[in-house]
């Protein structure tokens, strides 16, 4: 079992609910390997290299979470993507949000969907979520092995 | 010798003046006169006999008579004639027949006399006058000829006739015997009146006055004669009178044919054609019988004429009455021909097909046609199915209405599934939003008050933390009702999943965490016994769900807490079995409410109660009626404060029954 830190990526439009999961991870030291972009485009251009990511340190993160309701590219079109990019569909994402909508769950698990979790409403309950998913997702999960270009 | 001179001369004289007075009466005389001698040498010859002959006096003088004769058996005979009147014989009347020069012999009747000499005993000439009745004699041949053929016709004849005499007496052959069944004698001793049938008598009577009275040569009629055994006997009969050179009448000329037969057969006929005729009008379809070789229309039947109010007396009028429209006569013509033929080929009844027939009125009627050939004659049937085919014609407009109505509907319904599709997916929006908009900044709020109360605790006083829990408690008060306000929205847009329920089962399972929850507590559950309905079983659980539990909240605090559930009788036990809904209840002895406000209980987060008598979001029986109304029912309640409360649903009776 590997127990390095992988890096996460987080897509979350919301600063409030980032500052949140940032501070639920940091509880477990898991905040500093987080990158926070804030919709679909920027999580997008941050996986394949581009834009202003254009020159950040090759490889995948070890999960991506994926907020659904953000501007321009929504986490759905985000997963879709993803689940068609021959060099990331086997990338680890999760989805965290505060929708309970069965058509969201269905669509995101017909995608491919890695896990599915429900922001809950409760802090105790969220920073217990959030702190699993790391944990689980960026120290016990075994990472699939990168693609050569 | 003068003297007797004298009287010589005197008497030469005389003789001289009588023998010129002679020749003169002999040369002139207008019958031909002939002398001869006793050698048969003709001496004298007159001009009438010069005309009889041909031949000139100066050459038939002094030669013998034989040359007047023809040359042949009859010569002899002339010959013995002529020399027994020169021996002194007188012919009275004698028929010798005298060849002329031009060969041609007629037939002369002779009468002579003898010139005797001085003595008055020797005769010494023949003198001969001649009557020419050439022409007599073969008129009375003709004349004898012409009554042997008559007779012979009239005895030989098939044909009756009769002679009838003036008074009445009859001359028959032998086929007017035969046909009245007579012997001739017996029959010649009747008069025509006895032989008549009495009925016949006086329309005869004025017939024969008719050719009497001269106004009409001849007669022909029809009347009955009796045989002699009585029966009657047709006779077509022609009479003409016979009148003598004077005018008078001298018989009536009858013939008569035998009708009888020929009678009896066109009373037949005319009994067979009525008897036909009859069987054709009894029926209701309209036949005609066409004679098709001279395009006669023989019959028709009273049908047609009721039916079309015209008919023709033939093929060809018949087209133009029926079939005014001369572009659709064509079309009949030559889709009817083809299927005459067929049937005069194969000799069956052949359907010809549908014509549209147009009546005296104008109207149309359409018939189906049959062509059959009876004994070369074409019956033809009409079946009158006009009925039939506008019954046909407003069915398909009813059902081409009904197609287009359906359409129309489907139409309209199409165009209101869009409109609450539409309606759907905005309130999938809002619903949507209300799941992740508003809980988010809840959540927001909910995770830095806790921050705040981790990082920041120590530096509230109490008062700070009081606001802080409270703040706390806010937001998960609204949290319950977000999720309860999403959990209404998927009720009312869940698929429905019909089927059949037992509500027994439905009631048990939403029992089951109840009968837990009130372990701590004294209740007495009723629960009749519930029937299966058609329904969704998940979404009977939850009203059963939401009345229980609304029955178990409302009688905290009564001990024992009363709990009955159960099916409310029809108005009558009989109408059981054809009610149309069946009605569940949930009484309680809680607390109750005020029926004035029972109209606000069915509402979105509409309480009676506050939450800090009882919890709740008022959403539960919201929830209640949504389901029922869905599943085509009702829901009200009866209840009064402090006494209890009585909720109760009603269902559509179950479509089939079970055993």
């Amino acid at each position: 079992m590997k127990m390095d830190v992988e890096a996460i990526l987080l897509a979350e439009d919301s600063a409030n609910d980032a500052e949140l999961t940032l501070e639920a991870l940091a509880a477990h030291n898991l905040a500093n390997r987080v990158t926070v972009v804030r919709d679909g485009v920027e999580a997008m251009e941050y996986l394949r290299c581009e834009g202003q990511y254009e020159h950040r340190e090759p490889g995948n993160p070890a999960v991506v979470l994926l907020d659904i309701k953000m501007p321009r590219k929504d986490g759905l079109e985000v997963l879709r993507e993803i689940r068609a990019d021959p060099r990331l569909r086997r990338l680890p994402v999760v989805i965290l949000t505060s929708s309970r909508e069965e058509q969201d769950i269905v669509t995101s698990y017909d995608l491919g969907v890695n896990a599915y979790v429900v922001k809950p409403v409760d802090f105790a309950a969220f920073i217990e979520a959030v702190k699993e998913l790391g944990v689980f997702w960026a120290v016990v999960n075994q990472t699939p092995p990168a693609v050569d270009a | 010798m003068l003297q007797d001179i004298t009287h010589r001369l005197t008497a030469e004289r005389e003789l001289r003046e009588t023998r010129d007075y002679l020749e003169n009466l002999l040369g002139y005389a207008n019958a031909p006169i002939i002398v001869w001698d006793q050698d048969l040498r003709v001496t004298r010859f007159n001009h009438a006999f010069e005309a009889l002959t041909g031949m000139a006096a100066r050459d038939v003088v002094g030669r013998r008579l034989e040359l007047l004769f023809p040359a042949d058996e009859r010569r002899a005979q002339a010959l013995a004639h002529v020399t027994s009147a020169s021996a002194g014989e007188r012919w009275q009347v004698v028929e010798i027949p005298i060849q002329r020069a031009d060969g041609d012999v007629r037939t002369v009747l002779w009468n002579s006399a003898t010139v005797y000499d001085a003595d008055g005993v020797t005769p010494v000439a023949t003198i001969a006058q001649g009557q020419d009745i050439t022409e007599r004699v073969a008129v009375e041949a003709a004349l004898r000829e012409s009554e042997d053929k008559f007779r012979y016709v009239f005895d030989r004849s098939i044909i009756a006739m009769s002679l009838t005499l003036p008074g009445g007496r009859l001359r028959v052959n032998d086929a007017f015997c035969h046909m009245l069944g007579y012997a001739r004698d017996e029959l010649e001793q009747l008069t025509w009146q006895e032989v008549s049938h009495p009925d016949d008598v006086a329309e005869t009577e004025l017939r024969v006055a008719e050719l009497t009275s001269g106004v009409v040569d001849s007669v022909r009629f029809v009347k009955r004669y009796l045989r002699k055994s009585g029966a009657v006997v047709w006779g077509d009969v022609s009479t003409s009178l016979r009148r003598g050179d004077d005018g008078e009448p001298l018989y009536f000329m009858t013939a008569v044919v035998d009708i009888t037969e020929q009678r009896r057969a066109a009373e037949e006929l005319r009994a067979s054609e009525a008897r036909l005729r009859s069987v054709l009008d009894s029926t209701p379809f309209p036949v005609a019988l066409i004679d098709t070789d001279d395009d006669v229309i023989r019959l028709w039947s009273r049908s047609a004429f009721d039916l079309f109010g015209h008919t023709a007396p033939s093929a060809a009028e018949w087209y133009v009455l029926a079939y005014p429209d001369s572009l659709y006569r064509r079309q009949v013509v030559a889709r009817w021909e083809p299927r005459v033929e067929e049937a005069r080929r194969t000799g069956r009844t052949v359907n010809a097909g549908e014509y549209r027939v147009t009546c005296s009125d104008g109207s149309t009627r359409d018939c189906e046609l049959y062509a059959t050939f009876l004994e070369g004659e074409l019956l033809v049937t009409f079946r009158d199915v006009t009925e039939r085919r506008r019954a046909d014609e407003a069915r398909r407009a009813a059902e081409s209405k009904l197609t287009e109505l359906n359409a129309e509907l489907e139409q309209r319904v199409r165009q209101r599934t869009a409109e609450l599709d539409a309606v759907n997916s905005e309130l999938e929006a809002f619903a949507y939003s209300v799941s992740h908009d508003l809980r988010a900044p809840l959540r927001h709020v909910s995770g830095f008050s806790q921050l705040l109360a981790r990082y920041e605790g120590d530096r509230l006083d109490d008062k700070g933390r009081h606001y802080l829990e409270t703040i706390l408690a806010a937001v998960g008060q609204m949290g319950v009702l977000i999720d309860d306000l999403l959990q209404f929205s998927r009720t009312g847009r869940a698929e429905l999943t019909i089927a059949d329920v037992d509500m027994a089962q439905a009631l048990e399972e939403a029992l089951q965490p109840l009968r837990s929850e009130t372990r701590d507590r004294d209740v007495e559950w009723t629960i009749g016994a519930l029937p299966h309905v058609t329904g969704d079983h998940a979404l009977l659980r939850q009203v059963w769900a939401n009345l229980l539990g609304n029955a178990v909240k409302y009688t905290r605090g009564r001990a024992p807490a009363r709990i009955e559930v159960g099916v409310l009788d029809g108005p009558a036990d009989d109408a059981a079995d054809d009610a149309q809904e069946v009605v569940f209840f949930v009484r309680d002895n809680g607390v109750g409410f005020d029926m004035a406000f029972a109209h606000k209980l069915f509402g979105v987060f509409q309480r009676l109660h506050t939450s800090d008598e009882f919890e709740g979001t008022g959403i539960g029986l919201a929830n209640v009626q949504r389901i029922i109304s869905r599943l085509g029912g009702r829901v009200w309640a009866q209840a009064e404060p402090g006494r209890g409360a009585t909720f109760c649903f009603s269902l559509p009776a179950r479509k089939e029954m079970g055993p």
